[in-house]
């Protein structure tokens, strides 16, 4: 609405800015005033523009803000832009109508023309500014709380959140973590149960051959003394029955060693011929005995002298041929070399074995390589066998790096064949070995120690070699202490030692012989071991021993290794007085002190450490003794187990093997449900032994 | 890393066994032992995270009525169940060797003039 210059002064001195303004100054100001319309959110000005006049409201209303928050609200009467009459400078907030309004503009100029002479004025606006000017600073600094609040806000929700996902992060891991661990214990688990099952499987070999030995070491010494008409027929069946035991059990161990990676191939000299010629005489026989022509074709052109495994080549010659003999009731059994391919280092062979016997269907010749597989149930209850010789030999060809084929039809015959490549030797053929006849010439006279702790085998060698070699002295030790005494006291040319034995085994007897002073140290010793694997013949080896041989031992193998072990015309000098060596065992039954030879070897000889150990042995003892006097008296067989269970472990590290023993009978009868009072004098023997133990060691301790 | 040994804790009631056996591990340098005279001891030590135990498996010669091995074996594996654990005997016995490796240890090791060796190899396999 239009303002007439009169109404305009007059409103101008209702305001608190104008108070004691005279009228006529105010008409005159009136007069000099721009008026200006603003709709509804229209800029006034802006922040950072220059100002240069001071507004009235007249009429409506306005926000003072600052970009995106607002400072104040102002109504009619009320003016802003105070600022602008004290500095030119930028402004430092905007203002905008928030309704239609009617605006007074008064320039700088005009304002100090017309009221420059009233200082109230300017006191008045000063005043007003710096109300404004605080005002607006609480209204900033409550805008930046408020917005450092909505700031800190976020940041919790942010931070909770992020929280919450590396949580979910930190579950997952966690989780990954677990499958990871229950991944490894199951591999773990895997790894045991191999172990256990590998385990298992050496103890078998071992607790099998051992009995094996003893059959048919006893059965071979039986028949040579001459048995009668039908004592002969039994031993022939003993002997036959064993042989084919040990056959079933070397191919179950085979295949177990093959599944297992556990099998090494050796790389030694090979000479095919003579391994034709060795499967053609052991087949010879039954080929025969069936009307049979076994017929050997061995191509000339290999060469004489190869690298390889000879005795893994042979097993699998002689499984394919005798099968192909065992299948085969008239006709031909063909066994086949030939050279197929020359290289100036390799020779490539076929080797192939064909029969005329009653072959198989395509379907029994899909399945024949597979283990316990055969043809049908009907060949086992008629030609026998476990089924495992055609895997195993598929199994070792494709060790030593070829495949086995078969090929075969119902009623004509089958053949097996495989190739692969042999490295050649240039080196000198292997040497002639000495006839086994003259074995017996050459080890004549000689002396031999045998070792063995199991007495039936200790037969069992003693007699072999004694029927093998008339006229050699043998002598016999339970185990390596006795042989370690009886080596410095007699003459020997050979020792033949088995490993595992009780009081000091074969190795450490061994190592003890060979720490001997010249000439004891030099005695061929060969070991003489249920385990034959390759790991056990180095590690015999590697303790000093000269040569390993298998239990149950072949005749001609035992003689052909005691044949290299021995030089024949250099036997041992010994001088005519002994040379001072460790003293031996004192032997008066009081006195049960044995060499400590165990503690000496753990401690490394430290005196304090095995007294100390001594002192824990009569501590235990003092304790145990009344212990088992009691159980004795009141007839408690769990308290007399308790209390010998533990004397067992510490009997045998001092080597009172005799009282360990004793200590295990009573235990073992114990468990076996046996009362204190029926094994009185076994408990009475322990007590006295122990008593003179502990008297023996305390007489030791003093010294 | 200053602490590489391996903590090893040995349970078995049988006191010169036990001092041997630490002695000789100890000697070793590779080793910190802490050696129990029964099962329930060492259990209530399992929150000190060994690397191994060698728990002996008849464990009631002192203390009639103390869980034997096998049982210790048992609770050992449902709390710690990697945790190693050499099971020893002074009895050679197979059903018990079959049992405790069933039951989760790695090893059975007789009581005798090998054991510390086998010990040592069980010990420096992992």
């Amino acid at each position: 609405m239009p303002f007439t210059v009169n109404a305009l002064a007059e409103q101008l001195g209702q305001m608190d800015i104008f108070q004691s303004i005279p009228a006529p100054v105010l008409l005159h100001l009136a007069g000099k005033i721009r008026l200006e319309q603003f709709d509804t959110g229209a800029l006034v000005f802006l922040k950072e523009q220059p100002g240069r006049a001071l507004y009235l409201i007249l009429d409506g209303a306005a926000r003072v803000h600052d970009g995106d928050y607002t400072l104040t609200h102002m109504h009619t009467g009320h003016c802003f832009g105070e600022m602008a009459l004290l500095d030119e400078g930028p402004r430092s907030m905007s203002v905008s109508a928030t309704a239609p309004s009617t605006l007074a503009r008064i320039d700088r100029d005009v304002f100090f023309d017309v009221l420059g002479d009233y200082p109230d004025i300017m006191q008045r606006i000063v005043s007003l500014l710096t109300r404004r000017l605080r005002f607006q600073t609480d209204k900033t600094l409550e805008e930046l709380r408020r917005r450092e609040e909505k700031l800190s806000q976020l940041v919790e929700e942010r931070t909770a959140e992020l929280m919450r996902q590396m949580a979910e992060a930190e579950h997952l891991r966690e989780k990954a973590e677990l499958e990871k661990q229950e991944a490894e214990r199951q591999r773990r688990r895997a790894e045991q149960s191999e172990r256990a099952e590998q385990q298992f499987l050496a103890n078998m070999s071992h607790e099998i051959r051992t009995p094996m030995n003893a059959v048919m070491g006893m059965t071979n010494l039986l028949l040579q003394k001459k048995p009668r008409e039908d004592q002969l027929l039994y031993l022939h069946s003993i002997r036959q029955s064993s042989e084919a035991l040990l056959v079933i059990l070397n191919d179950i161990l085979d295949i177990s060693k093959i599944q297992a990676g556990k099998l090494e191939l050796e790389n030694t000299g090979l000479e095919v011929a003579a391994i034709l010629e060795q499967v053609r005489t052991t087949l010879q026989f039954r080929a025969e005995e069936k009307g049979l022509t076994l017929t050997v074709e061995c191509d000339t052109a290999i060469p004489p002298l190869l690298t390889g495994d000879p005795v893994r080549l042979q097993q699998v010659l002689l499984n394919l041929a005798g099968n192909a003999v065992k299948f085969t009731d008239k006709g031909v059994v063909m066994l086949i070399a030939r050279q197929t391919g020359l290289t100036r280092t390799h020779s490539r062979l076929h080797f192939e074995v064909r029969d005329t016997g009653i072959g198989m269907t395509p379907e029994q010749l899909a399945v024949v390589f597979e283990s316990f597989r055969q043809a049908s149930s009907e060949t086992t209850r008629k030609y026998g066998g476990t089924g495992l010789g055609l895997s195993i030999s598929k199994q070792l060809v494709e060790l030593l790096g070829g495949s086995l084929a078969a090929k075969s039809s119902p009623g004509k015959g089958s053949a097996f064949w495989f190739d692969f490549d042999l490295e050649i030797r240039t080196e000198n053929p292997l040497k002639k070995e000495t006839p086994l006849q003259d074995a017996a010439a050459v080890l004549r006279n000689k002396r031999i120690l045998v070792v063995e702790d199991n007495p039936f085998n200790r037969i069992v060698a003693v007699e072999t070699l004694e029927l093998l070699l008339p006229g050699v002295t043998i002598q016999t030790a339970e185990h390596g202490l006795e042989a370690l005494r009886l080596v410095q006291e007699s003459r020997f040319d050979v020792i033949l030692m088995d490993i595992s034995m009780p009081v000091m085994d074969g190795l450490e007897a061994t190592q003890a012989i060979r720490a001997l002073p010249p000439p004891y140290n030099a005695i061929p010793i060969i070991a003489f071991t249920a385990s034959v694997t390759k790991k056990e013949v180095r590690r015999c080896l590697g303790h000093g021993m000269n040569a390993c041989i298998p239990k149950p031992f072949k005749d001609a193998e035992l003689l052909r290794t005691l044949l290299a072990v021995i030089e024949p015309n250099d036997t041992l000098q010994l001088p005519e007085e002994p040379p001072p060596g460790p003293e031996p065992p004192a032997a008066e039954p009081e006195n049960p002190i044995q060499p400590l030879v165990f503690l000496e070897q753990l401690t490394g000889g430290n005196i304090l450490r095995i007294r100390k150990y001594l002192g824990l042995y009569l501590q235990s003892t003092t304790a145990a003794l009344p212990r088992i006097e009691a159980a004795l008296e009141t007839n408690d067989p769990e308290e007399l187990r308790r209390a010998v269970h533990t004397l067992k472990p510490q009997f045998r590290f001092l080597g009172l093997e005799t009282m360990a023993e004793l200590a295990q009978e009573i235990e073992t009868q114990l468990l076996e449900k046996a009362t204190p009072a029926t094994l009185s004098t076994p408990v009475r023997q322990l007590i006295g032994a122990i008593r003179r133990s502990v008297a023996s060691y305390e007489n030791y301790l003093q010294a | 890393m200053a602490d590489q040994k391996k903590k090893i804790f040995i349970v078995d009631d049988d006191n010169m066994f036990c001092t041997m056996l630490s002695d000789h591990l100890e000697e070793q340098g590779n080793f910190d032992v802490v050696v129990f005279g029964t099962g329930e001891e060492c259990l209530e030590r399992l929150s000190d995270q060994p690397d191994a135990i060698i728990l002996d498996y008849y464990l009631d010669a002192n203390v009639p009525g103390a869980k034997n091995g096998l049982e210790i074996l048992h609770i050992i594996h449902k709390t710690s169940p990697d945790l190693k654990v050499i099971m020893l005997s002074a009895q050679e016995h197979y059903g018990v060797a079959l049992q405790t490796i069933a039951g989760g240890a790695v090893s059975y090791v007789i009581k005798d003039l090998k054991s510390f060796q086998e010990i040592d190899a069980i010990l420096t396999e992992s």
